[in-house]
């Protein structure tokens, strides 16, 4: 017997439920640390009797009684009740709107239609639309290319 | 007066355990629960319940000591 395990057992003999084994008499005789921390835990077991951990009044027994009855009266829900949690219901809702916000941004995005050929009228006017601000400089050039011909042959 | 003061410091100082260790002192002193249905309840070895009782009641006894 040592310090350890009679240790393990103090709680035990300190309330009373049981009584110290020969050997473990013999070690309380023996050690005096394990004999003063018996005698203090006993001293605290006596003080905790003081004091009894609430029943609860039969009203609530009574109550909960019946709300088990309702509980178990309760038809099962089927797999319907996962979404009636908030958490998942609001899980479920950004979700669909993070879908919905995708599949609303992707379709407005214009479509650039089917490739047109080089060469084509087509194919020019969208030159020209695109390079509108170098076209205009080039007419700027004629313009002035004109005026210097003019005032040297006027 | 002073047993109303002792009784709440009491109460005080059980509830302001660890929760297993205070489950463990109600399951053992309140309740008359010995060392095999504590240790089933917390799901714990019966050493380890052993361990765990006698610093729940170490603590109450450092803790009370100014009543003993």
């Amino acid at each position: 017997m040592n310090c350890n395990q009679i240790r393990e057992r103090m709680p035990e003999v300190a309330a009373g439920f049981s009584e110290p084994t020969v050997d473990e008499g013999k070690h309380l005789e023996s050690c005096g640390a394990c004999a003063d921390q018996l005698k203090a835990m006993r001293s605290t077991m006596a003080l905790l009797d003081e004091w009894q951990v609430p029943e609860p009044s039969p009203y609530f027994d009574v109550r909960l009684q019946a709300r088990l009855r309702e509980e178990m009266a309760k038809p099962q829900a089927g797999w319907l009740h996962w979404f009636r949690r908030p958490v998942l219901a609001a899980a479920l809702t950004v979700i669909i709107g993070v879908g919905v916000g995708l599949f609303v941004t992707r379709s407005s995005v214009p479509d650039p239609g089917p490739p047109v050929a080089v060469g084509t009228a087509v194919s020019d006017l969208q030159d020209l639309e695109q390079n509108q601000d170098l076209y205009s400089s080039f007419e700027l050039l004629d313009d002035l290319d004109l005026q210097q011909d003019v005032v040297a042959n006027p | 007066m002073v047993r109303r003061e002792r009784m709440l410091a009491i109460r005080n100082k059980v509830e302001a355990l660890p929760e297993q260790q205070r489950l463990a002192v109600i399951m053992h002193k309140y309740q008359q629960m010995d060392y095999r249905q504590i240790a089933d309840v917390l799901k714990k070895s019966e050493s380890a319940t052993k361990s765990l009782l006698f610093r729940a009641y170490e603590t109450l006894r450092e803790q009370l000591k100014e009543f003993v």
